[in-house]
């Protein structure tokens, strides 16, 4: 591999330990460049963003792995983001707030569990901006005087006690590890002591929004159930509105009366016989269809 | 007669040509509609509306049942019809074989001896075809006269022949000159020994008549419709090696020629050849011979070819649809393995016509017409099919008709039935169904019953079942199928002697109306139709130097429809202690296993009693039993019983059934289970100590419902399926939270007093748990964990009547982008809860429904879990799949074995093309269920048009958007969920839906290859192909899984295995690490590779109960090309020269390899 650098990214290919008899040590990739953000600008970070982390990457691996290439760059911290989704359903590429959905009022803004990195990538941080530098300069001297004969660094993947029957048999599965109850009823209880702290903070809203009287000298009526401030705006439906509203539409029509005119009843005699014709037709398509694909043949 | 000439009343080659030349010119009566083209007029782009149009349309709505059903008719006889090309050539070849017969020279009359001679003397070494006995001494003379008459009879004289597999059979009737005959020539075979002369002399003279008349033809002798007095000659064509230019050859057109030998009508006395008369003179000590009504019917018959041509061709002018009728009859018939012959149940096209004739003469009561004249093609067949479905033509009353035209004498005459079929003609003194049997009258019935159900259902299009599909399938027709090698049958002990020869003919006969007897007997409502056959595996001619066919190895194949709700009853009651004559009948014919039983309701009653082996249905003990007793003694052990083999397939648990009477359709497992679910139930109805009181606890799990592959054993913590998920709901408040995440939690808050309250109670254990099974709403959503003092798990969620509303709030205010993922958390939602539940109800109605659901697909899972393929599959959806054959079984009936609805699964599954057809399936029962009041909505009454034609629509649109069915694959619609695709979203994938079509072909096709079903196959079909795979894991668990899942190991003896009667101190470390290792690698690659495995390692190794293996295929679209590169791409990837990245499977592997450490085997790669 000669290629070095990908968008700004320096390669860094790492060997991985090869496992017994199974395929031949194979050799990953890393993907390394340094860590920049809005809040973060180049002048003041002292982090590295690393692409495509290999399973189990913990701050120890990474540790291990810096301290291999560049000796003296301390680490300070490493926070990555794997891909774990059991069902193949999960996109990534989105950040999905479904408490702040659900309700926009007074909905989480942040979510505990929401994510520090790009799926597959992780954040290392130096404890000083010269270690980060230090780190990245020996990684890029080593790509780029590496040759195809030169040894690649090595990754070591999970410890021993980390894989196989004592990973899986420690590790159940989700569905049967049990939760300490006496935690889970903390947790929950600041858990909806916020909820109604915010639940109150809307009232208050509600309540100023009752009380403050606009430019032009009018309040707005707040019903007694109304809870937010979306849901009193939402209730003003225009006339517009009300013409698409089916079930509106079906009230207006059961008013009408259908066979009072002539015309009325010649137009649906029409329109039978044109809902008959209409649907012969359509099953002649669909026979000349299944005759195209052979339906017809018995044998 | 005005249109004698026409009909072959005289002799001559005028009339196989007018004939031919009539179906060439004839063309369909129902052309098809010629609508658009004469409306246009080219004025208007838009086809105006005419008056026809209307008429047209109109018309095939009423006549027909709707306009689809009529085009659909009309395309089917389109075609079905004979090629013209091939009526032509045949036409020629017709006149030409007339020609030739002209030119055959007589024999001057010759002595039995003299023509014996001849033949032997004669270069072509052909047999005269003497039917047995053959004759040995005789005082009458053979002679050769040219025929009285050459007439073209049956379906292809008809013009109803339609193309076939196996090509169209066209009859050829010689009729035999008067003069040849005496008068009482219809005794003893005389006729019968005359006319085999007769075929013999033509066969021999036609071969060099035909070499010179350039018509290259080669013969063989060949019973008319199975009947083995009546030989005829069948001609095939074929290819010379150096064809000659004149030579007629019609290999080609696969048709063949039969020449039949029939008698001149009214040359003996009719009444003297009625059913009942004896017409075979043996030496008997009886003073009564039995009558020989297959003998005088065959003679009759052979008499009667053209009088019936006559019949049919006049039914025929007189209505106009008639034809199109009988061509719609004649497949129906053969679809469901029907035809004239007698080995396929005696009743085919003659017979059907038949009859369609007679009912447009009379047929009621009092002689009022079934069937009238103008009547359209399909409503001639409908009532045909409900005159055949519901009057009974076998006991209750017969069916007499007068073959004469011009008489219309048709009338039913009810209470006079003779115990066997009987359509009666006046005019020729026959039977016309003298070829049937009880038996397959009964068969017969129950497919027109069948038949007559679909015709009117309104719901659906029912065309294809009626006369498209093949319902004629070994495996599939029957629920149990009993193979006994006849040869076993010993001809001498079995009481076949003089008498019986002459009544039934053959032994095959004469076996098969016994066994039918012994069985209906023996049987009574445990089965609702029994088919008894002789299957022949020769073709059903033979060589015209042989005097009859070889006899070949032959079985007698008995087939069995049972009831369900019977066939399982291990008692057979008979009567009263105190009725003392039916008692020792009883006695004498049940044997040592009658005994006299007192049941609870105080009677004593004469009884069997039979056991219960789990695997074999007693009514297969039974059959069994009394074969050993009346037919022969030890024939059981030659008995090939089909079904056993696969209710052996399933895993037997690791704790006996205990006292049910059904350890196949309701091991008591099941019922433990429910008894101990509803004790905790009702423990927590009553709790107290909760802000609000639970309102309803509604199951949704497979072993609640009696469908699990595993059975629920007490404290089989390994078990996958161990917990049992079930959905509680709170009475109804105003209070929940009005936001997702902290209604959630309020949830868990719940849960946790629930927990609090179930410590207090003794032997329960309790704790919850986390549940990520909703997507984006990782770490919030928690369940509640019991383990019940009887050693069983249940785990409860909680469902609001908030929740459904703030998922569609949610996924009203996400943006374009958001949409489908939250969508997709909904569906989740959906599923977990609210679909989960319903399909529980709606499944669960079915099990209690039909007995042997529930085994069949547990059985079917089991194929599925061998296959590796249960890891894709939702329990739901496959289900729902195997529902269908038993709720919407068409063209057979509802499967009452586990065997034929696991084959009928598969069947329906090789089958099914969801590209382009939804599964819509009505699960309402008959009873709707009665849990009301709750937030699911009850569900009642069957699926109506305009439901049905609501999830036609719903398939239509997803299919609009997604063609190749990228995202949905199964569309399974019912009334529970509309949409369709609820179970089968985001998790099958295409890869996995091909195969399950592909392996199932194959099975089907393996399994209906040989003749009975051998254990080598089946094991076959179900051990998976792993080399289909790119590579291949081998893992191994560190100890046996069996016992601890609930299964008995096979190898070991029971009492060594440690039976389990309390649950370890932490349930969790006793799971399966397999499984973990599996859903750590499927959650962290399921998006580039798809992984598979056993989901029950406890059944894929029967050795140790530890191996089991991790396959996977790397998904093309991901694996194969370049991408861009980009952060978050989310697999592994390397680079590649051109700054771009491609997926870097070497890494993958050995990542996967590494996490399974001490779990991994061996690892291979195949692809």
């Amino acid at each position: 591999m000669t290629i070095k650098q990908i968008k700004g990214y320096t390669i860094l290919a790492v060997q991985l330990e090869p496992v017994e008899g199974k395929p031949k040590g194979a050799t990953h990739y890393l993907f390394v460049k340094k860590h920049i953000t809005k809040n973060q600008p180049e002048s003041k970070t002292r982090s590295l963003f690393v692409v495509n982390l290999p399973v189990g990457a913990s701050f120890n691996s990474m540790k291990r792995l810096l301290n291999n290439i560049a000796l003296g760059a301390h680490v300070e911290s490493f926070d990555a983001c794997e891909y774990y989704d059991p069902d193949d359903i999960i996109n990534y590429d989105l950040d999905i707030n479904l408490s702040k959905l659900s309700n926009p009022d007074f909905g989480e803004e942040e979510l505990p569990s929401s994510r520090n990195a790009p799926v597959g990538c992780g954040i290392v941080t130096f404890l000083d901006k010269d270690g980060m530098n230090l780190a990245l300069s020996s990684i890029k001297k080593m790509v780029m005087s590496s040759s195809s004969s030169s040894k690649l660094p090595t990754w070591s993947l999970l410890p021993e006690g980390e894989t196989g029957s004592a990973r899986y048999l420690e590790k159940s599965s989700e569905g049967n590890v049990r939760l300490d109850s006496k935690e889970l009823a903390k947790s929950v209880h600041i858990a909806m002591q916020d909820f109604e702290k915010r639940e109150h903070e809307v009232q208050e809203e509600l309540n100023t929004m009752r009380q403050t009287v606009d430019e032009d000298g009018f309040t707005v009526v707040v019903g007694a159930h109304r809870k937010t401030k979306s849901g009193v705006m939402g209730s003003l439906k225009t006339q517009d509105d009300l013409e698409h509203d089916d079930r509106y539409i079906k009230k207006m029509k059961k008013k009408e009366k259908k066979d009072f005119y002539r015309f009325q009843i010649r137009e649906r005699k029409k329109q039978e016989v044109n809902d008959l014709l209409r649907k012969f037709k359509e099953d002649q398509e669909r026979v000349r269809v299944m005759r195209e694909k052979r339906k017809f043949n018995p044998y | 007669m005005t249109d004698g000439s026409k009909l072959g009343a005289d002799t001559g080659s005028s009339l196989v040509a007018d004939r031919i030349s009539d179906t060439v010119n004839e063309t369909l009566p129902a052309k098809r509609p010629s609508l658009p083209e004469q409306s246009h007029r080219g004025v208007s782009k838009r086809p105006k509306l005419t008056a026809q149009d209307v008429q047209v349309a109109r018309e095939t709505a009423e006549l027909f049942k709707s306009n689809i059903f009529k085009l659909e008719i009309d395309e089917l006889v389109h075609e079905l019809k004979l090629k013209d090309t091939h009526c032509k050539l045949i036409e020629r070849v017709l006149h030409r074989l007339y020609d030739i017969i002209q030119e055959i020279p007589t024999s001057g009359e010759m002595s039995l001896d003299q023509a014996i001679d001849h033949f032997i003397q004669s270069p072509t070494r052909i047999v005269i075809p003497f039917p047995d006995p053959k004759p040995t001494s005789v005082n009458y003379k053979f002679n050769y006269e040219p025929p009285e008459d050459t007439s073209l009879v049956g379906s292809f004289g008809l013009k109803t022949g339609i193309q076939q597999p196996k090509g169209m059979v066209i009859d050829v009737a010689l009729t035999m000159p008067k003069k040849l005959f005496q008068q009482k020539d219809y005794m003893n075979y005389r006729a019968l020994y005359k006319r085999a002369f007769y075929l013999a002399y033509v066969a021999e003279n036609l071969i060099p008549l035909a070499k010179k008349h350039h018509l290259p033809i080669k013969l063989s002798y060949e019973y008319a419709d199975g009947d083995v007095l009546c030989p005829t000659i069948r001609i095939d064509s074929y290819l010379p090696e150096s064809p000659e230019e004149d030579d007629l050859i019609f290999e080609k057109t696969s048709f063949s020629i039969r020449l039949y030998v029939g008698f001149p009508f009214g040359l003996f006395d009719a009444k003297k050849l009625l059913p009942d008369r004896n017409c075979i003179r043996v030496k008997s000590e009886e003073t009564e011979l039995p009558p020989t009504p297959l003998y005088n019917a065959s003679i009759l018959t052979s008499s009667s070819y053209t009088c019936y041509l006559k019949y049919l061709y006049t039914a025929k002018k007189t209505s106009e649809a008639f034809r199109d009728a009988c061509v719609l009859g004649k497949l129906w018939l053969r679809q469901r393995g029907f035809s004239s012959n007698i080995t396929e149940g005696g009743f085919g096209h003659f017979e059907f016509a038949t009859l369609m004739a007679a009912l447009l003469d009379g047929g009621g009561e009092h002689g009022n017409r079934i069937l009238l004249h103008g009547f359209s093609s399909f409503q001639l067949f409908k009532a045909t099919i409900r005159y055949l479905a519901t009057q009974d033509l076998c006991h209750e009353g017969y069916l007499s008709f007068c073959s004469v035209i011009g008489e219309h004498k048709s009338v039913y005459k009810p209470k006079r039935g003779f115990g066997v079929p009987t359509i009666f003609d006046k005019n020729t003194k026959i039977n016309i169904l003298w070829k049937m049997t009880p038996s397959s009258y009964g068969m017969l019935r129950k497919h027109a019953q069948a038949a007559l159900d679909l015709l009117n259902d309104v719901v659906t299009d029912r065309f294809s079942q009626i006369f498209i599909q093949n319902a004629n399938s070994k495996i599939m027709k029957f629920d149990a199928v009993i193979r006994i090698p006849l040869s076993l049958v010993n001809q001498e002990t079995d009481g076949f002697g003089p008498l019986e020869k002459i009544s039934f003919l053959t032994f095959e006969r004469y076996v098969s109306s016994k066994i039918f007897k012994l069985l209906s007997i023996a049987l009574k409502d445990r089965v609702t139709q029994i088919d008894v056959k002789v299957s022949e595996t020769e073709s059903t001619y033979f060589s015209i130097i042989h005097r009859r066919p070889s006899a070949g190895v032959k079985f007698v194949d008995i087939g069995l429809y049972l009831d369900a709700a019977e066939s399982e009853k291990r008692v057979t009651k008979g009567p009263l202690h105190s009725q003392k004559v039916e008692g020792e009948r009883f006695a004498s014919f049940w044997g040592p296993k009658a005994q006299v039983r007192r049941y609870k309701d105080g009677n004593v009653q004469y009884s069997c009693l039979w056991p219960a082996f789990g695997t074999e249905s007693p009514t297969i003990t039974i059959a069994k039993y009394i074969l050993d007793l009346h037919l022969q003694p030890g024939i059981s052990k030659n008995m090939v019983v089909n079904s056993t083999k696969f209710n052996v397939l399933l895993a037997s648990p690791l704790t006996a059934s205990l006292g049910s009477s059904h350890p196949l359709i309701i091991p008591s497992h099941f019922q433990e289970l429910h008894s101990s679910y509803d004790s905790l139930c009702k423990l927590i109805y009553n709790m107290e100590s909760l802000p609000l009181t639970v309102k309803s606890i509604l199951p949704a799990s497979s072993s609640l419902r009696g469908t699990s592959l595993l059975l629920p054993v007490p404290f089989a913590i390994t078990n996958p399926d161990f917990f049992n998920d079930s959905v509680m709901q709170f009475e109804t408040s105003t209070r929940w939270p009005d936001e997702l995440l902290t209604l959630e939690r309020t949830k868990t808050a719940f849960l946790l007093k629930i927990n609090a309250a179930l410590q207090n109670v003794s032997g329960y254990t309790s704790y919850l748990t986390k549940d990520n099974s909703i997507p984006y709403l990782k770490d919030v959503v928690t369940t509640l964990n019991v383990l019940t003092p009887e050693g069983h798990g249940f785990r409860f969620s909680v469902l609001t009547e908030r929740d459904e509303l703030l998922y569609l709030r949610s996924i009203e205010n996400a943006d374009a982008k958001q949409k489908p993922a939250v969508t997709d958390s909904y569906i989740k939602f959906m599923q977990k809860y609210i679909g989960s539940v319903k399909h529980h109800r709606a499944i669960n109605g079915l099990v209690t429904r039909f007995p042997f659901f529930g085994p069949t697909v547990r059985l079917f899972k089991q194929w599925i879990e061998s296959q590796l393929l249960s890891t894709h599959f939702s329990e739901q959806l496959l289900e729902l799949i195997a529902a269908k054959v038993f709720i919407d079984p068409a063209p057979y009936p509802v499967p009452s074995s586990t065997a034929t609805g696991f084959l009928r699964i598969l069947n329906f599954i090789s089958h099914w093309n969801w590209r382009e057809e939804p599964l819509i399936l009505d699960l309402s029962a008959d009873d709707a269920d009665s849990i009301t009041g709750t937030y699911i909505d009850k569900i009642s009454g069957k699926l109506t048009v305009q439901e049905h034609q609501m999830m036609s629509e719903n398939f239509r649109k997803l299919r609009k958007d997604d063609p190749s069915g990228n995202h949905v694959q199964f569309f399974v619609a019912s009334r529970e969920d509309p949409s369709g695709k609820l179970w089968s979203s985001n998790r099958v994938g295409l890869p996995m839906a091909s195969r399950v079509t592909v392996l199932s072909k194959i099975v089907v096709s393996l399994l209906s290859r040989s003749e009975g079903i051998s254990e080598g196959q089946l094991r076959l079909a179900f051990t998976p192909a792993l080399k289909d795979y790119d590579f291949v894991i081998e893992v191994k668990d560190p100890e046996d899984m069996r016992a601890r899942s609930g299964v008995l190991p096979g190898d070991t003896f029971k009492n060594l295995v440690p039976s389990l009667t309390e649950f370890p101190s932490d349930v969790s470390k006793f799971e399966d690490p397999v499984q973990n290792y599996f859903s750590e690698l499927a959650a962290r690659y399921s998006n580039v590779v798809v992984l598979s495995t056993h989901r029950y390692t406890c059944l894929s190794d029967e050795k140790e109960g530890r191996a089991n293996v991790i396959t996977g295929i790397f998904n093309p679209a991901v694996v194969h090309g370049k991408k861009k590169f980009r952060a978050n791409i989310g697999f592994n990837v390397r680079p590649t020269e051109d700054e771009h990245v491609e997926c870097n499977e070497e890494a993958i592997l050995q990542q996967m390899v590494r996490l399974g450490g001490d779990l991994v085997v061996s690892f291979k790669r195949y692809h």
